[in-house]
């Protein structure tokens, strides 16, 4: 068989153009006529390979096809819209590559063009399921972002609950045990009263009736803190914040102490400038500091001392600061002092009892009261309770 | 090697007083130059930059709320021209880098000689008034044919140079070719390209400027380069033979020409 090249060339299966290197149109094949619906002398010299693009496509093509080809001498795989003389349009792809041709000649560039509707409407397809997923994928990580701090936020309640749960416990012991005891002593105490009311005097009676008294003011001291630990514990807690001189609380504190120490053999010094004063709840800081200078007094021996002393720091606070001489603490209990799981209860050096709720629920006040707590303390040589307070100038 | 130098991947050849800053336009990158610059090596120090966001620039460095406005290209140019402390620079710019190069001479005219503009346009999407050659839906055209020709950059190897710019291997693999740009940056760069208006800033251009207008050229017609000739004061326009967008690459020679009769009557 004969090879015809003019055949092979005018019906082959894609459309052939020579183009000058400006894109002027030299030559095509019939197969390209037949794509554009163009008559031959319609086009060659007439139009530039460009002319067949939509402008979207122009732009494209002289800002990344023309360049490459100048620089790369061919360019392949490059879709476009081609545009037919009745303006409807039909995509391509183009390969084209720059021929080089003797010193006489120019060069020339020729392109290939593949119509590509049945692949292009397939490539659409695939495009539109592309973008799809990209937009669930997207919702997809945005949902699960949304989990994710779902799982924190139900992990810290969680946490929240145990520690609800905890303090719950702790409170249900405190109740039952340290409650129930006091309880149990009165009622023997009663009881000692009824079965043998003959065999005791008006005295002893007396006497009785005096310990029974101190013992109900305490188990009332022991509910009240309870009823006010609970309290803040429920975030139900009243707080008046209020300016106070230090003053007007220590001198009640001392008055009442004083007494107290000098019955133990105690010697109790206070020293606060009467200009000193502080921001916070009245009742709740005159609480904190009873509560230390009994807790000073209860834990030192005979002979010994105990002081309080204020003073005004230079960053804004005010230190209060209790030191006795008593029996001083371990660093052990000092790591749980204010913990309500550790809850303390000691008694002290002349076997005076507490409620062990005083520290904690000091603890819990001076949080309320945007107030810090240090101790400094050696066993054996006494302790130092350090207090600060937003000062009041 | 300065911050921006690497940022702009910024390459320095030949040797001379003055320098000749290179700026590429949309959708290529420093490789365009290369049928020119030989032509000024030996009277001229070159100084060859991609455009952040083009070429073998730092695309990490492409920030696309910073580069909504060509400003923050010429602040770029800016920075490297003192961070090189380069004087009076003849900036050499083609498509959109003539406005990014307007708009760096206005800023700092002092650090410029003069201005060649390659087939500037200084608003591409006509109104009532005036001829741009565009309407804003073409733009959207123009954005499909950059999704169909991702040009090598299929969404496997994207990541990966987006995150990893200084992996050798990766780099002399892009090398090996021109104009090879992240899609979404090109698309973006696009509409910033091709939506904005600098006729206004034309005005304010004071340094010497040349327009080389190319003949037929769909992007920049002739109608466009005359209008940029108009407002801007000290300027003149060489219409070249060439045709299309790119006579430095079509037609360097005459290019070149045209360049040296401006440069040599200064």
């Amino acid at each position: 068989m004969e090879l015809d090249f003019k055949t092979l060339y005018h019906h082959a299966p894609c459309g052939y153009l020579y183009t000058m290197e400006d894109g002027t149109l030299i030559d095509v094949n019939d197969t390209f006529l037949a794509f554009t619906g163009y008559s031959r002398e319609e086009i060659i010299e007439n139009k530039r390979f460009e002319d067949f693009l939509s402008i979207g496509g122009k732009i494209y093509y002289e800002t990344h096809f023309a360049p490459l080809l100048h620089m790369r001498g061919e360019v392949s795989q490059i879709s476009f819209d081609f545009i037919r003389k009745d303006e409807t349009r039909f995509p391509v792809l183009i390969n084209a590559i720059k021929q080089s041709a003797n010193e006489k000649q120019h060069n020339y560039i020729q392109f290939i063009v593949l119509d590509i509707t049945q692949r292009k409407q397939y490539e659409m397809e695939l495009m539109n399921a592309k973008r799809k997923s990209d937009e669930l994928l997207t919702q997809l990580s945005k949902v699960n972002a949304a989990l994710t701090s779902n799982i924190q936020v139900i992990a810290e309640q969680s946490h929240q609950l145990e520690k609800l749960n905890a303090t719950k416990d702790k409170f249900f012991s405190i109740v039952a045990h340290d409650l129930k005891s006091p309880l149990i002593s009165l009622k023997s105490f009663s009881n000692l009263l009824i079965d043998h009311f003959d065999s005791f005097d008006k005295e002893d009676i007396l006497t009785m009736s005096k310990q029974l008294n101190d013992s109900v003011d305490s188990t009332i001291k022991m509910a009240d803190n309870l009823i006010t630990w609970a309290m803040v514990q429920m975030g139900e807690s009243q707080f008046n914040e209020e300016t106070i001189k230090v003053k007007d609380i220590t001198s009640n504190i001392f008055d009442v102490y004083q007494k107290v120490a000098l019955e133990k053999g105690i010697n109790v010094s206070f020293s606060v400038d009467d200009s000193l004063t502080i921001i916070g709840d009245k009742n709740q800081i005159e609480f904190i500091i009873r509560n230390l200078v009994n807790n000073a007094i209860k834990f030192t021996h005979k002979n010994g001392f105990v002081s309080l002393t204020a003073k005004s720091l230079p960053d804004g606070l005010v230190k209060i600061s209790v030191s006795d001489s008593g029996v001083g603490i371990s660093d052990e209990i000092k790591r749980e002092l204010f913990s309500i799981s550790k809850k303390q209860n000691t008694n002290g050096t002349d076997g005076e009892n507490g409620t062990g709720l005083g520290l904690m629920l000091s603890y819990e006040f001076m949080k309320l009261n945007g107030g810090q707590i240090d101790i400094e303390s050696s066993l054996g040589k006494g302790s130092t309770f350090h207090t600060k307070f937003k000062s009041g100038h | 090697m300065t911050k921006s130098q690497k940022k702009h991947n910024a390459q320095i050849l030949g040797k001379g007083e003055k320098t000749m800053l290179f700026v590429h336009g949309y959708g290529c990158d420093q490789n365009m130059w290369r049928f020119i610059t030989p032509a000024f090596e030996t009277s001229y120090k070159i100084v060859l930059i991609d455009l952040v966001g083009s070429g073998q620039s730092d695309l990490n460095a492409y920030d696309f709320d910073k580069y909504n406005t060509l400003q923050a290209h010429a602040d770029d140019l800016l920075d490297l021209i003192k961070e090189l402390c380069l004087k009076d620079v003849v900036l050499v710019g083609h498509s959109v880098s003539a406005m990014i190069g307007a708009l760096a001479t206005i800023q700092n005219p002092a650090a410029f000689d003069c201005i060649i503009m390659i087939g500037p346009s200084p608003r591409y999407i006509s109104d009532h008034s005036y001829n741009g050659g565009f309407s804003k839906e073409s733009i959207d055209e123009l954005v499909e044919a950059l999704d169909s020709n991702y040009l090598g950059w299929s969404s496997a190897i994207t990541p990966v140079i987006m995150g990893n710019p200084e992996r050798p291997a990766l780099a002399q693999e892009l090398k090996n070719s021109f104009c090879r740009n992240n899609p979404e940056i090109a698309k973006h760069f696009a509409r910033v390209t091709f939506l904005g208006d600098n006729r206004a800033d034309l005005e304010k251009v004071t340094v010497p400027t040349l327009i080389l207008q190319c003949s037929s050229d769909v992007i920049a017609p002739l109608h466009v380069g005359t209008y940029v000739q108009q407002h801007i004061k000290d300027s003149q326009l060489t219409q070249l033979k060439a045709k299309g967008h790119c006579p430095h690459l079509s037609e360097p020679e005459e290019t070149i020409q045209s360049m040296k009769k401006f440069l040599s009557a200064r």
